[in-house]
């Protein structure tokens, strides 16, 4: 009876989609894939299997329904023996969740300092056109706000 | 003596000092003379005309390299005023030279940040080059979409103890399908058990437990679920948020036909 159940969801294509959709996205959670390797899941080859026929959703089209990216990450992780084997021990699983954790929080206040660097150089630079002292100092600071402006803008694009 | 008063490759300090010299030698020589003439006052008159010869040609010696010390210090003077000048130039050309080591290092300074900005855009270019293009529309809705889950970067007002992860926690995984599924399959086995308690109990255990929840269509599969135990938790996953929103903007789905089924089901 429980197969049948089963059988009638991977029968529906958005029932089967949608179950591919979520299970991918819990592997963002650490806590899970501690869970998952406790249980001997990584040591099936037909989930093997199935985790690498899950790298589909890093294409185009499929890719835009995954509102949490780091499962991707683990997603390509997952792919290689030593990872799953590593996976068993809690206290790596907890190192992991910390260091999202932190950088995750990082990002944030990166965002933060950008925009306030973006908005502290539009007035130095505001004030510095408007000066009308030939110093020599005062085009070399324009130039060094405009470099670190683009520095900051190129650093948060190619990241 | 005039060829060494006018010898251009002595110095002015050797000049002084010959003149100096001969100066202090002839002091000396008047002086034995004059000495030498009045301590013997009764030798002849030719040579006391000799030696007055002498020292009135010494005395004339001696007044020629006076004018000639005269001159060499009037010389040195002249060559104190230009070494002070020298000296004025030497400081300005050392605050010249200090003025142009800051402003090299200036320049390196901005050489070192251009050539950095120039590498960083050449990789920007090569990586637009190399990029798939989207609509900008897709990704401004895309990048919304991960930050208003907070997925990447942390919500602003996140402490320690706030139960918001960049990934999707156990409430929400219990609430999705996996979660759902896994509970119908317990209560599945729980309501078996159940039926065999009360099979054993009773002694007539030819009925298979299977036959009355065989489910022929999904239909009557829910039917079952729903008469024992109406479920207690909302009913949409955060999978089935994300994918009928999805749908609705692109209007486009390369799945089945069989959606307004699949809801009856879930419900």
């Amino acid at each position: 009876m429980n197969d049948d159940l089963i059988q009638t969801i991977i029968n529906d294509d958005r029932q089967r989609f949608l179950l591919d959709l979520e299970f991918v996205q819990t592997l963002a959670n650490p806590q899970y894939l501690n869970f998952l390797a406790q249980r001997n899941y990584f040591k099936n080859q037909a989930f093997i299997n199935y985790l690498k026929y899950l790298l589909y959703f890093k294409e185009d089209n499929y890719i835009k329904y995954i509102h949490y990216p780091q499962a991707l990450y683990f997603l390509d992780l997952l792919q290689r023996e030593q990872f799953r084997q590593e996976l068993v021990n809690t206290a790596y699983c907890r190192q992991i969740e910390d260091q999202q954790l932190l950088a995750w929080q990082r990002l944030q206040r990166r965002k933060n300092q950008l925009l306030n660097n973006a908005a502290g150089i539009t007035t130095t630079t505001t004030n510095n056109n408007n000066n009308n002292e030939a110093d020599a100092t005062n085009p070399q600071n324009s130039t060094n706000a405009i470099s670190t402006s683009t520095t900051a803008t190129n650093n948060t694009q190619l990241r | 003596m005039a060829e060494i008063v006018q010898n251009p490759n002595l110095g002015t300090r050797r000049k002084l000092e010959l003149l100096l010299q001969e100066m202090d030698t002839i002091c000396r020589e008047i002086i034995s003379q004059l000495y030498n003439s009045s301590s013997s006052s009764s030798t002849t008159t030719t040579t006391n005309n000799n030696s007055n010869l002498d020292t009135q040609a010494l005395i004339d010696m001696f007044i020629e390299r006076q004018n000639y010390l005269t001159e060499q210090i009037q010389i040195v003077r002249e060559q104190q005023e230009l070494e002070r000048q020298l000296q004025i130039k030497r400081d300005e050309i050392l605050k010249c030279d200090r003025a142009l080591r800051c402003l090299q290092t200036y320049l390196l300074q901005a050489v070192q940040v251009l050539s950095s900005a120039v590498y960083q855009a050449r990789e920007k270019l090569s990586n637009i080059r190399r990029a798939k293009t989207f609509p900008s529309e897709t990704i401004i809705r895309y990048a919304h979409q991960l930050a208003s889950c907070y997925s990447t970067i942390a919500p602003d007002n996140w402490q320690q103890g706030d139960i918001r992860r960049p990934y999707p926690t156990n409430i929400a995984m219990n609430r999705g399908l996996l979660g759902r599924l896994s509970e119908q399959i317990l209560q599945q086995q729980q309501q078996q058990q159940q039926q065999l308690n009360i099979q054993n109990s009773t002694i007539n255990t030819t009925t298979v437990v299977n036959s009355s929840a065989q489910p022929s269509t999904s239909a009557s599969y829910t039917a079952v679920t729903t008469a024992v135990r109406p479920p207690k938790h909302d009913t949409t996953s955060f999978a089935s948020d994300i994918f009928s929103t999805l749908n609705e903007e692109t209007n486009t789905t390369n799945l089945s036909s069989s959606d307004t089924d699949s809801d009856d089901d879930l419900l």
